[in-house]
């Protein structure tokens, strides 16, 4: 070698160095990848299933386990990809129920966990499908704008794809959903699909010779201090902006003219009635009117409260606090409203709001001043002073500068989303749409004064809906009563009003329930509003659990005229039960006919024992009854058992004995949340059951007995079943 | 800059050692820079943002690799509402089918519990659920008070409530007995 060159071992020696530098420089990025959180979480995940090995075959598993970003494709949603599943690694393992997150097994839901790999995370989750780390993911990062739904509010995912206020399975949203409407939220806030809502606060025309301003100032000071229970919200008015309002609504002119008619009825300001704008109704509402005069004096107390009881007033109305509540409280009504008013409105209300819900009774004018006298005497409120007091003669007409006035509070705070005057809306909706509003990102959202909320869209939300003027001065959405548990149903619901159409695929509309009872019996079921508490075919209320679209195939036609005029009583635990329309012998029978031949349904068998039960199925249903299915338990019979089910004394007088049979087979199939549960009885149980059934006498000296009395099978006992063959000679 | 550094270092010795060792000090320090990123990061983050995503629930910290190895198993923890979905669920179906004879909270003092003899179990009571695996009260629900040898006013639910739904109410059953025993406690939502 020749002597050593300096130089040239440097180069040497530096040369060394970068080739390490550049090794180097090539292994960061492996290096960062090989350390990246989801790799720790998998290779926790994978010492987690080595530990809890409990075969040779699960820890071959375990071991096997792959390390790397796993994820869901979804072709038909855009293209998606949800990596979740990259650190979220147990959710279909059962063993995993108990861990902690990311691990834990997903709960159990309608979609989980067959529909995993169909539906990915983010349809319902939210946050960012695709990112790799755990605060990219969650979409806790500025300018994402669907964070990560916080679970509370889950439920507002099902709502982005089932559409329709009932969504089954998931009882909040549906709840939230129905509160929107009941609230009135689409009275002021456009959002798609609700255009059709429709508003069940009272029509405001004619106020002077309804109700007194004393009434009216208090209540629109603080709607709730009258009726705990009203929907209606607190504006928040000042003394003079409660002035001038009073003086515009109490200048509104009456739809219809208390004092002005005559026999004719057709002098004043009537509105079209619809399906009962016959002539014999008009004219018998002339003759109402005439006896209103006489029946708005006087009047029996104790029969009043006698027919205000029997009326069942309370399966709509609230009195104290005790009824339905789908209709307004009752107690202190006295001091709203004058008692010819009342007089006029109970012998028929729909002549005065033809969208209202209540049904017509056929009260007699004695009964309406008996009625009306106790109603005046005992439902008054302390707080209101007497309105002879207070009621200005209704000559004496206020300023009309107040009336301008009042009139511009009613339009700036959208007093007529709700409140029609003479079926009018005199505001439009003055709110911002809401459809969209759960894609909406934080940073576009008026925080104004709550410097105290987290700066996210749900809690925004719960602030706006629970406490609205807080944000800012001078905002108009008023103040609703909400108790925590509706706040969390309302914002479910807003947090489904997503913007993005969906792929159609994903979407599920809801079945339309639109039925209209034809005919003659359409007007009649019309005036006595059968489907304000009834629903046919999934349409109308919801105050009673019978729907009545299969009533004919379950009831005897004799029964259900005789119930018509008068009902009994089939669960005495409810507070809701029919009421006694007292409707006319005819009508009732024309509608009891009607039912039997048109509301059917044909899978039901009309007839099990053409030639009447034996006894052995008797005794042995007996047995079956109390023994063996323990139906005692739920069900009453002669004065002993529960009473969470209908009374069956008489059974076989009301239904039919192939219904029965059909009922014991699959009651969910009448209605989806039918309580009792499905026996999975055999077609020998179910028989013998049903004779059983069919042969429990009615009780003695009772009303059934004597309504029974028209269907044949009164007073038989052992071998009543036999009875019910006559139910087969049924009117074509 | 290596590179550039080595081909000045042919030339000039100093200027050579000087460009290098900078080079590998900040060669050095990129590495450890990323790394440091790569590991630490998204284990602080985690807690945030899952915190920040659900509820108010406490924080826990964020154990590094190292804790999760001592303590046996400890993975970071998503707060959770008080009742899980399937307790809510549980609780939603237990109102509809079952609180009529065993009470709103599971005492057994429904409003139809006065009709029955026996009186139907108070189903929050801790002792008794101790006693009885979630197999055990699934069945009973399942197949009725029969099955178990109990009064048969208990129904069979096996054919109205999928599996899904019956364990989701042994679920809110377990929350109830568990509320209990924390009692003097508000009701969970």
């Amino acid at each position: 070698m020749s002597p050593k060159e300096p130089s040239s071992d440097r180069l040497w020696f530096w040369f060394a160095v970068s080739s390490v530098a550049f090794l180097i420089v090539l292994a960061i990025s492996p290096v960062k990848d090989y350390f990246r959180g989801y790799r720790r979480y998998q290779t926790q995940y994978r010492s987690l299933l080595t530990r809890s090995a409990g075969s040779l075959k699960e820890l071959k598993q375990a071991r096997a386990q792959h390390i790397g970003i796993h994820q869901i494709w979804l072709p038909g949603f855009d293209g998606r990809v949800d990596r979740c599943v990259t650190c979220h690694l147990g959710l279909e393992d059962p063993r995993m129920a108990k861990v902690t997150e990311p691990f834990r097994q997903h709960p159990r839901t309608p979609h989980t966990p067959g529909d995993i790999p169909r539906f990915g995370c983010v349809i319902c989750h939210q946050g960012q499908g695709r990112a790799t780390t755990v605060a990219e993911a969650h979409g806790s990062v500025p300018d994402w704008s669907s964070p990560l739904l916080p679970l509370r509010y889950t439920e507002a995912a099902c709502g982005r794809c089932h559409r329709g206020d009932e969504v089954p399975e998931a009882s909040l949203l549906s709840e939230g959903r129905a509160l929107m409407t009941r609230v009135g939220c689409y009275g002021c806030h456009k959002v798609a699909g609700q255009e059709g809502w429709k508003t069940e606060a009272p029509d405001l025309a004619g106020l002077a010779q309804k109700t007194n301003p004393a009434w009216l100032k208090a209540w629109l000071h603080a709607p709730r201090s009258l009726r705990p229970a009203t929907w209606m919200p607190n504006f928040a008015l000042s003394d003079g902006e409660i002035d001038s309002l009073t003086a515009f609504l109490w200048t509104r002119p009456p739809i219809v003219e208390l004092g002005a008619e005559t026999a004719g009825g057709t002098a004043s300001r009537e509105v079209d009635h619809g399906a009962h704008a016959e002539h014999a109704q008009v004219a018998s509402q002339g003759e109402d009117a005439d006896q209103s005069r006489t029946a708005s004096q006087g009047g029996d107390v104790d029969h009043g409260k006698v027919l205000f009881s029997a009326s069942r007033c309370i399966s709509c109305h609230t009195v104290e606090g005790r009824g339905n509540g789908s209709a307004p409280e009752l107690s202190g009504i006295a001091s709203e409203v004058n008692r010819r008013w009342l007089v006029a409105f109970l012998g028929d209300p729909q002549r005065f709001y033809p969208g209202i819900r209540m049904p017509r009774y056929h009260f007699s004018p004695h009964d309406l001043a008996d009625l009306s006298a106790y109603m005046m005497e005992e439902l008054t409120d302390p707080s209101i002073p007497e309105p002879s007091v207070a009621t200005p003669s209704p000559g004496v007409r206020p300023a009309e500068k107040a009336i301008e006035a009042g009139k511009e509070i009613y339009k700036r705070l959208g007093c007529g989303s709700c409140h029609r005057i003479n079926g009018e809306g005199i505001a439009v909706p003055i709110g911002p749409e809401l459809t969209g509003i759960a894609d909406k990102p934080a940073a576009q959202l008026d925080f104004g004064m709550r410097e105290d909320l987290p700066r996210r869209l749900p809690d925004w939300l719960a602030a706006k809906v629970s406490d609205p003027r807080s944000f800012r001065q001078g905002l108009r959405m008023p103040q609703f009563n909400l108790t925590e548990h509706q706040v969390e149903a309302l914002v479910t619901a807003l947090l489904s009003l997503g913007r993005d159409p969906l792929p159609a695929a994903y979407v599920m509309e809801a079945p339309q329930h639109d039925y209209t009872p034809p005919g003659h019996f359409g007007q009649l079921a019309g005036e006595y509003r059968c489907l304000s508490c009834h629903q046919i075919n999934g349409a109308g209320g919801d105050i009673s659990t019978a729907p009545l679209g299969a009533e004919g195939s379950k009831v005897k036609e004799a029964w259900l005229a005789s119930y018509l005029k008068l009902p009994t009583t089939l669960r005495p635990i409810l507070e809701e039960r029919m009421i006694p329309l007292q409707i006319p012998d005819d009508q009732a029978a024309f509608m009891a006919n009607f039912v039997e031949n048109v509301l059917r349904d044909d899978r039901i068998p009309e007839e099990i024992f053409p030639a009447g039960a034996a006894y052995e199925q008797i005794e042995r249903g007996r047995k079956l009854f109390y023994e063996r299915y323990g139906c005692q338990a739920c069900h009453m019979v002669g004065g002993r058992g529960g009473y969470y089910g209908p009374l069956l004394d008489g059974a076989a007088a009301r239904l039919k004995t192939g219904w029965i049979y059909w009922w014991l087979k699959g009651p969910q199939r009448w209605r989806a949340d039918v309580r009792e549960p499905d026996y999975g009885l055999d077609d020998t149980d179910a028989r013998d059951l049903t004779a059983y059934v069919a042969s429990i006498p009615p009780p003695e000296g009772s009303g059934l007995g004597r309504d029974a009395g028209s269907a044949g099978s009164a007073g038989n006992s052992g071998k009543a079943a036999t009875g019910t063959k006559r139910g087969k000679g049924r009117k074509p | 800059m290596v590179w550039a550094g080595l081909a000045i270092g042919a030339r000039n010795r100093s200027a050579a050692i000087r460009g290098g060792l900078i080079g590998g000090a900040l060669v050095l320090a990129a590495v450890l820079a990323t790394i440091n990123t790569g590991m630490g990061a998204p284990a602080d983050s985690t807690m945030q943002s899952a915190s920040a995503a659900t509820t108010a629930s406490p924080v826990t910290t964020a154990p590094t690799a190292a804790d999760s190895t001592a303590q046996g198993y400890a993975v970071p923890t998503l707060p959770i509402p008080d009742l899980g979905y399937n307790a809510r669920e549980g609780r939603a179906l237990f109102h509809h089918y079952c609180m009529n004879c065993h009470g709103e909270e599971g005492k057994g003092d429904g409003f139809n519990a006065y009709n029955l003899d026996p009186r139907p179990r108070a189903l929050a009571d801790s002792t008794f659920q101790a006693t009885h695996s979630d197999d055990d009260l699934a069945a009973a629900i399942r197949a009725g008070g029969g099955s178990v040898g109990l009064s048969t006013a208990m129904p069979p639910w096996g054919r109205t409530l999928n599996e899904r739904k019956i364990r989701n109410i042994v679920d809110y059953l377990r929350a109830l007995a568990k509320r209990e025993a924390r009692s003097g406690e508000t009701p969970a939502r």
